[in-house]
């Protein structure tokens, strides 16, 4: 460590360039899991903006959706999925409210654990995560027929 | 129809205090307040409280949901309090649903997109078609009967609302004649951003009702009323253009034939929404419910969001309201939704 920092204030004052900065690693893409049971295995992006935003409350099979969110990557989900920021997807939901609509708003989920354990218990839920997260008690969902990492994942 | 604050507070205290094994309860509470230059020769530029809205929802046992919707709000210098909606629901099927109570009558799309609280409606006021009865708009807003509603049906994402109400003429506790008013509402939530739809309203005002332009119907009027609309909502794109044509005839003379028209296109730019906005009512030159002057109203303004529950809308408008001179104006509104 000692040796490192001499190397790098020897080049600083010679005037010359020291190594460059480690970028961090790319975060890895959004996986959306639902329960294992699900006979769904696909979505197109314009079907899950359709159960994010509450415009369908179903699955095809006519399950009810439970939407669950998780507050650390809702941010970068909702721009990619929904194209929209999460200030205004939350009025979007307060809209839907007080419209009377049926559709339920997504429910926090806070830790990864918990997304996990709620959509492994729950017939109906959908929900997302980083796709190194998602486990074997959980089915990740490919969207547009492409799986998490597949170039062209619109989920990043 | 604004009611004295005494009279309904203790149903107020009701609905907000007691949630009796509600299984989810949830209250919101919308407000805003604007400045506004003089909109006739008779006011002065002015600091205005606009409404104050409290909305409660309640997940009940058995698929019962319940709404309500009380807006104490200013008239005549007085502060009174209204029950805009009371509804209660029964969701036997997440697509299917029956209500009952005081609604928002489902025609055309702001009506019903739109309610009381203006955090959420792109403008400062209502289109002058779907201005609220209160405020001297000429629909009837707000029905009170029973609803059926359908949602995201077939492929094409079909979903309806159908009303029998008690009509114009009725208040909130009975009707004052026979007659049932009827509402259909179709549509296709075509895309998760696109919306298209139509609407059909039927109503029979009996003799005896005062009308909009402070007379008494003399003779029945059997009210028809058309409407479409397009929604778009995108992730920049805001546009919304909606009509409704409205038949009165009250067989004494040809049916008189009514006119309105709504257009609203903003462009989202992060935070900020430049708008544009046109409305307008062609009236016939005698009408037996109408005042028969025709109204427009057209503006730009700027929305900021300032997150997710407060929003500024700046706007300047003209107008000419039942045939009166154009005029200029300019709101500021401050608008809060929590």
């Amino acid at each position: 460590m000692r040796q490192h920092a001499v190397l790098l204030a020897g080049l600083a004052i010679l005037g010359l360039p020291g190594p460059r900065p480690t970028s961090p690693p790319p975060a890895p893409p959004i996986a959306v899991v639902v329960h294992p049971d699900n006979p769904t295995d696909d979505l197109t992006l314009e079907e899950l903006r359709r159960l994010y935003l509450g415009r369908s409350t179903t699955f095809g099979d006519g399950t009810s959706v439970v939407l669950l969110e998780l507050p650390g990557l809702r941010r970068a989900f909702y721009k990619a999925a929904l194209g929209m920021a999460e200030d205004r997807v939350r009025r979007h939901w307060v809209t839907i409210a007080f419209q009377g609509d049926l559709a339920i708003p997504p429910r926090e989920v806070t830790a990864v654990a918990a997304m996990l354990s709620e959509v492994a218990s729950t017939r109906g839920a959908i929900g997302f995560l980083a796709s190194t997260d998602a486990d074997e008690s959980v089915k990740a969902l490919t969207i547009d027929g492409l799986h998490p990492g597949d170039a062209g994942y619109p989920l990043h | 129809m604004i009611r004295p604050v005494s009279r309904l507070s203790a149903l107020l205290l009701t609905v907000t205090a007691c949630p009796l094994g509600a299984q989810q309860l949830h209250l919101h509470n919308f407000a805003d307040l604007r400045f506004q230059t003089a909109a006739t020769d008779a006011d002065h530029a002015s600091f205005t409280l606009g409404q104050y809205d409290m909305h409660v929802t309640a997940q009940l046992p058995n698929h019962v949901s319940f709404l309500s919707e009380v807006v104490f709000e200013s008239a005549d210098g007085e502060f009174g309090v209204d029950v805009e909606r009371l509804i209660a629901t029964w969701t036997p099927n997440p697509r299917l649903s029956l209500a009952i109570g005081k609604h928002h009558t489902p025609f055309g799309y702001w009506n019903n997109a739109f309610h009381h609280g203006e955090l959420i409606q792109p403008t400062i006021d209502r289109p002058l078609l779907y201005d609220f009865e209160d405020d001297g708009g000429p629909l009837p807003i707000h029905t009170v009967g029973l609803q059926a509603s359908g949602r995201d049906l077939t492929s094409l994402h079909l979903g309806f609302d159908a009303l029998l109400g008690n009509g114009i003429g009725s208040d909130p506790t009975q009707d004052n004649d026979d007659h049932k008013s009827a509402t259909l509402s179709l549509y296709s939530q075509l895309t998760s951003r696109l919306r298209v739809g139509g609407s059909a309203h039927l109503d029979r005002v009996s003799a005896g009702v005062p009308n909009l332009a402070g007379g008494t119907v003399t003779v029945p009027i059997d009210v028809r009323m058309l409407g479409g609309y397009l929604a778009f909502t995108g992730s920049s794109l805001e546009l919304i253009g909606e009509f409704q044509w409205i038949q009165h005839d009250d067989d004494t003379s040809p049916a008189r034939t009514t006119w309105g028209y709504v257009g609203y296109a903003g462009y989202r730019l992060g935070n900020v929404v430049p708008y544009v906005r046109y409305d307008r009512i062609d009236y016939p030159t005698s009408d037996p419910w109408f005042v028969p002057l025709d109204w427009w109203s057209g503006g730009v303004g700027l929305r900021y969001d300032l997150g997710a529950n407060a929003v500024v809308k700046l706007e300047g408008r003209r107008s000419s309201l039942q045939g009166d001179k154009e005029r200029n104006q300019f709101v500021a509104q401050f608008a809060v939704g929590f």
